[in-house]
């Protein structure tokens, strides 16, 4: 790392020279590794090493962006350039910062020393074990279209010219298996994953068991006749609703007028049984660090609490803007972006329920468990929403036939309102947020 | 792009340990976007993108490597590392890197990089200030200008090595119209392979207002009842719908595996006698063409459905080879980050003989879908969904009120056989495609045509 950081220095040296004055780098290096495993074989086997540099800077007291993968002096020069180019067009009246840095940063493990013990013979067996499970489990498995172990590492330094200077490394995995079952007339598919720094939590025959029954369940699967259901929203699926509306909660866009929860603080957004954390301690979380994008402290935070509206999510810039502290929430995916704004791990709170008391309280509904085209039929500034869906039917308290071939529509805003229950079986979806169970009111389902 | 000394050499470290086949894909590209929303400069950023991806084959089995260095240690070092997945004896593959010069059929008049950033504002300014001062229901609007310059040089160990260029320009409008506590959205999003003189003879005036007509339309519509009904999807972006429904399914990724619906279907009837659907990498200056796809094969014209009949598939080399199937030039990837695979490039329902008038006077009661949003497919069982942006209602053969939030789903190889008009204005869209090989431009596009019934979503 030392390297880069005695290379940065002379970026700051040479860009000094040329009329910049605040200026920061963020440098990221990482390794990954992912096999995928078709027919016991090794299909694809993916290795990479990359580093990238981004580096932003005020020139004329305006702010301008700029990257480069091609990390060497002879990059520095394109670097001033764009960040020189970039600030000159840049007519925004906000006030971004170079930050100086927070007083106290929390202790996050962000880092499994055990993890980057696994090696790669024991990273592709666990995957072939589990497309060798789901074969033996039953036999209208027809293919595991995927069935991957992936796992990597990752430094990231944030550097300025006020004296900041933060280094973090962490390392996560992930593992799915996606197969389909059926015979001649029907195919359904399943999808299991795990996402996790700790290699312990990987069972193959778990996973490979409950993609494959999830998908047997499916089959025989069909629609039913439209109208307005209580819905039981399964908590991965919740999970992922939540994840592709979470930008309602950035300052930025309430500021921009584009979010729906623009002039709400404090006031009622969702059921009393509603509250909304996050969390960028959470143990083992997939966005938990100690710091945002811009280098200030991440903070613990409920959102919604009972109910309440107590936050927007804050960086600097927005936080100046509306005279408040910043809540730690900036973000850069990589040293490509600009600074946004993105909750760490941010989940629904659990309830008390279990699942079967859920399955009873709801009596006569729809238990949903899969929701597709959340990228397109779902409007993130409206909240409308109408999705392909598929589940099962409830009838009388209890779990009934499969359902597919049927829509679910609404509006989240609306459905925020209409959570009766929470159950307590909090899970994340692959997208990083969480949920546990909930029941919904009532959405309509088109269908026959 | 790189000494072709050293590519030979890393080629030769990928095939040490008995690979049959390696590639390498090098990649130097510079991008450049400004975004701006609520009549301010949101972020403006450019950089560079470089770094270098190694595959190597033994049988159909594929590794796949890339790094950001351009050090000869380094990518033997990633090679090497690579080919250390594959534990057999070098085998007796000899070749001499011929350069095969590219015959580049697009034109680029003016190159992004060139032009000032200041006059891209005023472009983008010009178009904030349409859209938004279109109507008092307009509350805010977001334009966002891209570009990206791609070179890329391609070599294997049949001693193939070419380079080519590709430039991109994008501009998106994004209207937001807001009433009584509610917010609709309308958008358009011209793009070209090709220079900044597409952006510059666009007419951003027309598409700006119709940005934001479509937002307004929809914050004043009501929301259409759930059911099934004859749909009209009109032209242009309309061809999402064979996108997702079907083009998915008609990828060598899907197909190999013989998990697509449409696996050893070749000559046999697979939609109605009224579709002919189209893959054509070559169009001039068109979004999702390319003078050579990611593994450095010419592209081409493939024609996958005549009258009704499956004729093809889009092909890569891998999955050709699983396929007993020769490539047809349709391997694509996102970047050096990725391995290539069967992907559409522009993807078409040609033109049938009717009008839009004469889809729309023969339907007694049905959904209008005027502009497609996006949607997404299940290759495996061909189960897709999309969503409707700007939608109305038919009554008697004539457009009725406009209707919101409407979601059409269904299973691609039944719709196919549901289409029972075709229209005579074939129009291209402009889409990025999400998949395995990364995010892509894609052509979508399809002339104005009536599915026959279809599960309409609404509330």
């Amino acid at each position: 790392m030392n390297e880069y950081k005695i290379l940065i220095e002379q970026l700051f040296k040479k860009a000094a020279k040329n009329s910049i004055t605040d200026m920061e780098a963020y440098f990221r290096e990482g390794e990954r590794f992912s096999v995928n495993i078709y027919k016991g074989e090794i299909e694809d086997y993916k290795l990479s090493n990359s580093i990238g540099l981004g580096f932003r800077g005020f020139y004329n007291g305006k702010i301008g962006y700029s990257y480069t993968e091609k990390v060497s002096e002879d990059s520095f020069d394109m670097l001033i350039k764009d960040v020189k180019e970039n600030a000159t067009i840049n007519d925004s009246e906000d006030y971004e910062v170079i930050y100086e840095g927070s007083k106290h940063y929390e202790n996050v493990k962000t880092y499994n020393e055990e993890l980057d013990k696994v090696t790669e013979v024991e990273k592709i067996q666990f995957a072939k074990d589990m497309e060798k499970y789901a074969y033996e489990l039953d036999k209208r498995v027809k293919a595991c279209q995927g069935c991957l172990f992936s796992s990597g590492t990752s430094n990231v330094i944030i550097m300025n010219n006020k004296g900041l200077y933060l280094n973090e490394k962490s390392n996560g995995a992930f593992s799915y298996i996606f197969l389909a079952v059926g015979d001649d007339k029907e195919i359904s598919t399943g999808f299991e994953f795990v996402i996790s720094n700790d290699f312990t939590k990987y069972n193959a025959k778990n996973m490979a068991t409950k993609a494959v029954n999830d998908a047997i369940k499916m089959l025989g699967a069909k629609s039913i006749k439209s109208g307005n259901r209580k819905i039981l929203l399964e908590a991965r699926i919740s999970a992922d609703l939540l994840a592709t509306i979470q930008g309602i909660f950035s300052a930025r866009a309430v500021q921009k007028g584009v979010s729906m929860l623009k002039g709400k603080l404090n006031k009622q957004v969702a059921n009393k049984c509603v509250t909304l954390v996050d969390n960028p301690f959470l143990e083992n979380g997939s966005a938990s660090s100690a710091f945002d994008g811009e280098g200030v402290a991440t903070k613990y935070k409920k959102i919604i609490e009972n109910g309440i509206l107590k936050t927007y999510l804050y960086n600097l810039k927005t936080a100046i803007k509306d005279g408040v502290e910043s809540t730690g929430n900036a973000s850069r995916d990589s040293y490509k972006s600009t600074i946004g704004i993105a909750p760490s791990n941010l989940y629904f709170d659990r309830g008390d329920k279990t699942f079967a008391q859920l399955v009873e309280e709801v009596k006569d509904g729809v238990y949903i468990t899969d929701l597709d085209g959340m990228h397109s039929g779902f409007s993130t500034i409206s909240g409308d929403f109408s999705l392909g869906a598929k589940g099962f039917l409830i009838e009388n308290g209890k779990l009934s036939y499969a359902i597919n071939q049927i829509t679910v529509s609404g509006n989240y805003f609306e459905l925020l309102n209409n959570i009766e229950s929470v159950g307590n079986d909090l899970l994340f979806s692959s997208s990083g947020t969480g949920s546990p169970s909930l029941i919904i009111k009532d959405l309509a389902i088109a269908g026959e | 792009m790189l000494d072709k000394k050293i590519i030979n050499d890393v080629l030769l470290a990928a095939i040490s340990t008995g690979g049959d086949f390696a590639e390498m894909f090098i990649e130097d590209s510079f991008k450049s976007n400004i975004s701006y929303i609520g009549g301010q400069v949101e972020s403006t950023q450019s950089g560079r993108d470089f770094g270098i991806g190694i595959r190597i084959f033994k049988g159909t089995n594929a590794i796949y490597a890339y790094t950001n260095s351009f050090k000869k240690d380094d990518l033997i070092k990633t090679a090497l590392k690579g080919a250390s997945a594959i534990s057999g004896i070098k085998q007796d593959i000899a070749f001499d890197l011929t350069t095969k010069k590219v015959n580049n059929i697009h034109s680029y008049a003016i190159m992004p990089d060139v032009v000032n950033k200041k006059d891209k504002l005023d472009i983008i300014k010009f178009a904030y200030d349409t859209a938004f001062n279109y109507s008092e229901l307009i509350s805010q609007v977001a334009i966002g200008l891209t570009d990206q310059i791609q070179n890329i040089a391609i070599a294997n160990t049949d001693g193939l090595y070419v380079e080519d260029k590709r430039v991109y320009n994008r501009i998106t409008i994004s209207s937001v119209a807001s009433k009584n506590n509610e917010m609709q959205t309308g958008g358009i999003k011209p793009g070209t392979l090709g220079g900044f003189e597409f952006i510059e003879n666009l007419d951003i005036k027309s598409l700006s207002e119709k940005a934001s007509e479509t937002a307004i339309k929809m914050v004043n519509a009501g929301y259409i009842d759930s059911g099934v009904y004859p749909v009209i999807i009109d032209n242009g972006f309309g061809g999402v719908i064979f996108h997702e429904a079907c083009g998915h399914g008609l990828e060598a990724t899907a197909v190999a595996k013989g998990t697509s619906v449409f696996a050893n279907k070749l000559g046999k009837k697979v939609a109605s006698e009224l579709v002919t659907a189209i893959d054509d990498g070559t169009m001039k200056n068109e979004w999702g063409s390319t003078n050579i796809d990611d593994e450095g094969s010419k592209t081409q014209r493939k024609v996958l459905i005549k009258d009704g009949i499956l004729q093809g598939y889009m092909i890569d080399r891998l999955n050709g080879m699983r396929m007993q199937m020769e490539s047809n030039g349709s391997s694509r990837r996102q970047s050096y980050r990725f391995a290539p695979t069967s992907r559409m490039s522009n993807t078409y329902i040609d033109n049938g003989k009717n009008t839009l008038e004469e889809i729309i006077q023969a339907t007694d009661y049905g959904l209008y879908a005027k502009q497609m949003g996006g949607g997404s497919v299940n290759p495996a069982t061909g189960e897709f969904n999309f969503a409707v942006l700007e939608g109305y209602i038919i009554k008697n053969g004539k457009i009725d009120k406009p209707v919101r939030g409407a979601t059409l789903i269904g299973k691609g190889d039944e719709v196919l056989h549901k289409i029972d008009m075709v229209g005579n204005n074939l129009a291209m869209g402009q889409g990025v495609c999400g998949a395995k090989s990364g995010s892509i431009p894609a052509n979508v596009g399809q002339p104005a045509l009536r599915v026959a019934s279809i599960t309409v979503g609404g509330r």
